[in-house]
């Protein structure tokens, strides 16, 4: 996919300004990624036109033709039709001679056998293709592209094993004396025995290149980023852009894309709090890859009562291998991640109307009756809790981060605690002074959340104190969800009233005057300052009854979000999924995440909510992930540009009840761990296993 | 010589006045090669200037398409569509003196790359002529939106580069190439609708 910075290379070259460094890269994204080739032709193309429009090229005026004179022609003649050709033929002999003689004698060790394969592959090789079956040898120079529900594994002599993944593509390259692989998209799974000091086995993506002497690991190629998750030993990983290289360990992973820090992290296995993270992605690292199948699903209403009543927002977490969340009975339920089984259940003082966090053996949880409880996550018993003797009541999710706890009130009173014990880090919370009915977030140093002045309030976490509180934001309520961080900015969907405001002008995109678009439903913040960014272009999605949900960030650095796109001349009566590139001063549409199968499409107004698990975007529509008979939710694996259905409903749960509006309430994420997805909907709480 | 010149050359003739009904094999030679040279050596210079982005070459480069194309027609050459011919030699001319550079490896012109400069030029078989292009190209920048028109402005009337527009503008550097991409992108497209009837001419 064509990014800004291919842009800017583009502008660069066109301008002459291209550093060496720059026109290496440039040329390697050209090589890389086919689209950027016809687009630099065209703007090349312009550019000359318009450099001679403007009269800034053009002929000299002493141009004069000069022709060749007869004997001249005659001698060029024979050059031409004589002797070039002559050369040529000989010259393209000795290169087919050559090259067939190398072709025809790759060196055994560096060709791989097809052990196992399931579904259809397809194996490419020069001047054809071919189906290919378990025994065939694949040599150098051969390509193998895995289909939508194909498996495929490679082994080498040396017992170095490739397990390829659906929707992959890889060639082996001609290295004389070492294994060179190059994986153009999906993902793979190596093996690698171990291999001579001299001559490591190098794995090449469009992003990256990983140089492995000998361990496990498993690389994972989208359309702007490369990850590599090292299993066992020490990978190195160079990134493209820019020839920077980490070292990645056992346990760890490291994305090689342009804007994104290249540093190895610990691989996350679990969804410990709201969003994943304390800057509420809903992102996690792990790729856990569509088709899906329904593994388990726990009806908490039928199974445990009616008072069981699970409000819309609330997101399961996953931790130690189990998920955990509460219901409006104010019991915590702690089931098992991969069975469902009961594992405990513990019973606060009032309804549980958020997200509980799950932190170190540990499960943190808020409630109406004003307290915070801290649970022994494996039984249930409660390790403390904190009475903050206000009457407001908790109804936002805990934050976790620096090894703090954070908490807001429904008066606007935030509070951070020990998670020891449970004691109170500052002298005094901090107040907002207005209604807070939206959970926070945190990054680099500072908690962040909306309150219903409609103001964002960013709070120092050492002292407790006001950093900045935003000037009022358009909107009516921030009455759900949270706050995106995100690239230096703090994001935020407000309520923005849909028929409610007829007539505002922020409407950058939308000209449909059939229906007035009313406010913003998307606001960025600077997160330094507070101060509004509005250079960048804004997406419409409306929801009758509540806010849009904020986007989820995927890991090559972009948002998705919902789009309305009224503005098209056609007046498209449908939302779908965006890429959504936020930048310095811009921000913009990339891409529409379509496949034509119409899967990710919804009627347009009603709220879409979305969860990145590695590659995979999980996006579902707010009516409820099954419960809803539209065809606007489902799975997005972005290595294969393609939408899977979500499983079938189960029988009994979910389709009819709409007793409890998940739009007015929030709808609930997608989370996901172990290779398992996890949701919530009308009180059923559902696992799906990645097939 | 040249039933082959004397045939596309007759258009040129006919429509440069010169009064020739009847150009037949080796009349004229010159005359005729001298206003294909005349009609075509603008597009075939910014045509390799697209390619090789280099003044001085691309003048050697037209000046050698011409002489080849004089050499070929001289062979009996069939032509079909003269620009696209012409482009069709100034291409190769471009991509072995691209290769003399010695890069590791030649940016432009690329084949995908190169077919999409192609569309940018006159396209003889849709009936549409460089002279023309160039009209819709001038009308089309009127339809630029307004910070795309001013961006425009300022690189190719001003001859700014993109740090002076920076400067001029306070917009952030890769705003400046995100705008003047999308403005480049814009004319193309509207162009090409210009050229085939989906747009009124002003």
């Amino acid at each position: 996919m064509i990014g800004p910075e291919d842009r800017e290379l583009v502008g660069k070259y066109l301008a002459g300004d291209l550093s060496r460094e720059e026109e290496r890269l440039l040329r390697d994204r050209i090589q890389r990624e086919h689209g950027l080739s016809e687009e630099l032709g065209s703007q090349a193309g312009i550019d000359a036109l318009m450099r001679f429009v403007a009269g800034s090229i053009g002929l000299s005026e002493h141009f004069r033709l000069r022709l060749p004179d007869q004997a001249g022609r005659r001698r060029l003649a024979f050059l031409r039709h004589v002797l070039l050709p002559l050369s040529v033929a000989a010259g393209l002999l000795l290169i087919f001679y050559v090259s067939s003689e190398i072709a025809q004698r790759p060196p055994p060790e560096l060709c791989a056998e097809i052990v196992e394969m399931r579904g259809n592959a397809e194996l490419i090789v020069p001047g054809g293709h071919s189906s290919p079956r378990p025994g065939d040898i694949v040599g150098p120079g051969r390509r193998l592209k895995t289909g939508t529900a194909c498996r495929l594994k490679l082994r080498y002599p040396d017992g170095t094993t490739i397990g390829m993944l659906a929707g992959s593509s890889l060639s082996l390259g001609k290295h004389r004396k070492a294994k060179r692989i190059a994986l153009a998209g999906g993902e793979v799974h190596v093996n690698v025995a171990e291999q001579p000091p001299r001559h490591p086995m190098v794995i090449s993506t469009p992003h990256a290149e990983v140089t492995v002497l000998g361990t496990r690991l498993a690389l994972s190629v989208g359309p702007e980023s490369t990850r590599l998750e090292v299993k066992e030993g020490r990978v190195k990983l160079t990134r493209l852009s820019d020839g920077r290289s980490v070292e990645v360990i056992a346990g760890q992973f490291a994305i090689a894309a342009v804007g994104v820090a290249l540093a190895a992290q610990p691989v996350i296995r679990d969804w410990p709090q709201l969003g994943c993270n304390a800057q509420r992605w809903n992102y996690t690292p792990e790729t856990i890859k569509p088709p899906f199948k329904l593994a388990w699903h726990r009806d908490v209403f039928l199974d445990f009562g009616a008072e069981h009543w699970i409000y819309g927002a609330v997101q399961v977490i996953v931790g130690d291998g189990r998920v955990y969340i509460g219901t409006k009975g104010g019991t915590m339920f702690a089931f098992d991640a991969k069975t469902g089984a009961d594992c405990w259940q513990f019973k606060a003082g009032g309804p549980i109307i958020d997200t509980a966090g799950y932190a170190n053996g540990r499960v943190f949880f808020t409630a109406m009756d004003g307290c915070v409880y801290a649970l022994d996550a494996k039984t249930g018993n409660l390790a403390w809790k904190f009475e903050s003797g206000r009457r407001f009541g908790f109804s936002t999710a805990v934050l976790l981060a620096e090894d703090k706890i954070f908490a807001v009130d429904r008066g606007g009173a935030l509070f951070a605690l020990s998670p020891r014990d449970g004691s109170q880090l500052w002298q005094r919370p901090y107040d907002a002074e207005a209604p807070v009915f939206q959970s926070p977030a945190h990054n680099n140093g500072r908690v962040f959340f909306g309150g219903q002045d409609m103001r964002i309030h960013a709070v120092d976490t050492k002292t407790g104190k006001r950093a900045w509180r935003s000037d009022q934001i358009d909107g009516q309520s921030l009455n759900i969800y949270w706050p995106v961080i995100f690239k230096g900015k703090v994001i935020v969907r407000p309520q923005n009233g849909y028929e409610a405001t007829r007539g505002n002008s922020f409407t950058k995109r939308a000209q449909w005057s059939d229906i007035s678009l009313a406010d913003k439903s998307f606001v960025v913040l600077d997160e330094q300052t507070g101060k509004e960014v509005r250079d960048y272009e804004h997406v419409h999605a409306h929801g009758w009854c509540g806010p849009q949900a904020p986007p989820p960030v995927t890991g090559d650095g972009y948002l998705i979000m919902p789009w309305w796109p009224l503005k098209h001349k056609h007046k498209q009566h449908w939302s779908g999924p965006v890429l959504y590139d936020i930048e310095d001063g811009t921000g913009k549409v990339l891409d529409e995440l379509r496949d034509g199968s119409g899967i990710g499409i919804n009627s347009g107004d009603e709220p879409m909510i979305g969860s990145i698990l590695g590659t995979t975007l999980v996006w579902v529509h707010a009516a409820g992930f099954d419960g809803n008979p539209s065809n606007g939710s489902g799975f997005y694996d972005r290595t294969q540009n393609k939408w899977f259905s979500r499983p079938a409903t189960p029988p009994g749960t979910a389709r009819g009840r709409y007793w409890e509006n998940t739009q007015a309430g929030g709808c609930s994420a997608v989370t996901g761990a172990e290779g398992y997805a996890y949701h919530q909907a009308y009180n059923v709480v559902y696992g799906l296993k990645s097939e | 010589m040249r039933a082959t010149l004397a045939l596309a050359g007759r258009k040129l003739l006919e429509e440069a006045g010169a009064g020739v009904t009847n150009v037949v094999e080796g009349e004229m030679e010159d005359r005729v090669f001298g206003l294909i040279v005349n009609e075509y050596k603008d597009m075939i210079h910014v045509y390799v200037w697209s390619l090789v982005r280099d003044q001085v070459a691309a003048e050697d480069l037209t000046q050698d398409t011409f002489v080849a194309a004089y050499e070929a027609i001289g062979k009996g050459t069939e032509v079909r569509s003269l620009p696209a011919w012409l482009r069709g030699i100034a291409r190769n001319l471009a991509a072995k003196a691209i290769m003399r550079k010695q890069r590791e490896r030649a940016l432009m012109p690329d084949a995908i790359a190169v077919e999409r400069v192609v569309e940018c030029f006159d396209r003889a078989e849709l009936g549409d002529t460089w002279a023309e292009r160039l009209h819709a190209l001038r009308e089309c920048r009127q339809r630029l939106p307004g910070h795309q028109k001013r961006a425009v402005n300022m690189r190719y009337d001003e001859g700014l580069r993109v740090p002076a527009i920076v400067e001029k503008t306070g917009w952030m550097t890769a705003t400046v190439y995100q705008v003047l991409w999308a403005a480049r992108k814009f004319l193309k497209d509207c162009v090409k609708r210009r050229l085939s009837g989906e747009l009124g001419t002003t």
